[in-house]
């Protein structure tokens, strides 16, 4: 019997169908991670990476000097402290790979938790509604932006600012 | 506090009562926002970085009441490297603040 010859292959009619979206597979997801990590490593080496080593030593100094204590209050504010400079770490991890608007997701944490530091070391009576997760620490952005307490908290303004971003 | 607006940001997205698919309904466009992000133009993403660098100085200012509180020892020397930094930061912000304004390309303050 003699051998039949494959036909060419017909290209496909067009379809008016949308085409099923490519599935992206972890492995995949963190090499294209990777990747735009070592872009935004070496774009970024000079003007924002070694102002970021200095911040990152300004927030870790205070660690060798102070000495916690092991609950309550003192150790939540400690503990707040130590949240915000993760954040700084997390936050331009989260930028190098392309992330923007998570970066200024972690930016919002790291100011949750300054805002939330703030208070809790100029009105330590506070603290109680802290553990009840009460006002003002559900609304702590309405709380700070009272005329009342401008003057308490200098900072507060440019704080909720930046975290409406 | 300046923001250098980027494409890729969520907020970029079309207002919720013009939400339709950009690319004529695949979601493709969507996703390459979430899973494959694109480096922006160099000027941009150095503006995005001091943003956000400028943001972390302004949450060291903040704790600063509580640093001093609990490490006095730490106090003049690191307070002035840290004022100096962060007031250099902002230096910098405002600059390109100033060049991308020249340069006509959107800046939300």
């Amino acid at each position: 019997m003699p051998k039949s010859k494959a036909l060419p292959a017909k290209a496909a009619p067009p379809s008016d169908k949308p085409s099923p979206p490519k599935l992206i597979t972890l492995p995949s997801f963190l090499a294209t991670e990777g990747a735009n990590l070592d872009a935004g490593l070496v774009q970024h080496r000079d003007a924002v990476l070694a102002r970021f080593e200095v911040l990152n030593g300004l927030f870790y100094e205070p660690h060798r000097h102070i000495k916690l204590k092991r609950e309550g209050r003192a150790l939540l504010l400690g503990a707040l402290f130590d949240m915000a400079h993760f954040q700084l770490h997390f936050t331009m991890a989260t930028f190098l790979r392309g992330h923007r608007s998570e970066a200024f997701a972690s930016v919002r944490k790291a100011i949750d938790a300054a805002m939330n530091a703030m208070v809790l070391h100029i009105e330590p009576t506070q603290f109680t509604n802290y553990k009840a997760s009460a006002y003002p620490f559900t609304r702590m952005t309405h709380y700070l932006t009272r005329p009342a307490r401008q003057a308490a908290y200098p900072l507060a303004t440019h704080l909720v600012d930046i975290h409406g971003i | 506090m300046k923001n250098f607006a980027s494409h890729a940001d969520f907020r970029s997205l079309p207002p919720r009562a013009k939400l339709v698919a950009p690319d004529g309904g695949d979601g493709a466009a969507f996703r390459f926002f979430w899973f494959e992000p694109h480096q922006e133009d160099p000027p941009l993403d150095h503006a995005i970085g001091i943003d956000l660098l400028v943001a972390f100085g302004l949450v060291l200012r903040a704790f600063m009441p509580w640093i001093f509180a609990h490490a006095p020892k730490l106090a003049k020397e690191w307070r002035k490297n840290a004022m100096a930094f962060v007031k250099s930061l902002n230096a910098e912000q405002d600059a390109i603040a100033k060049e991308f304004k020249a340069a006509g390309r959107l800046v939300k303050t």
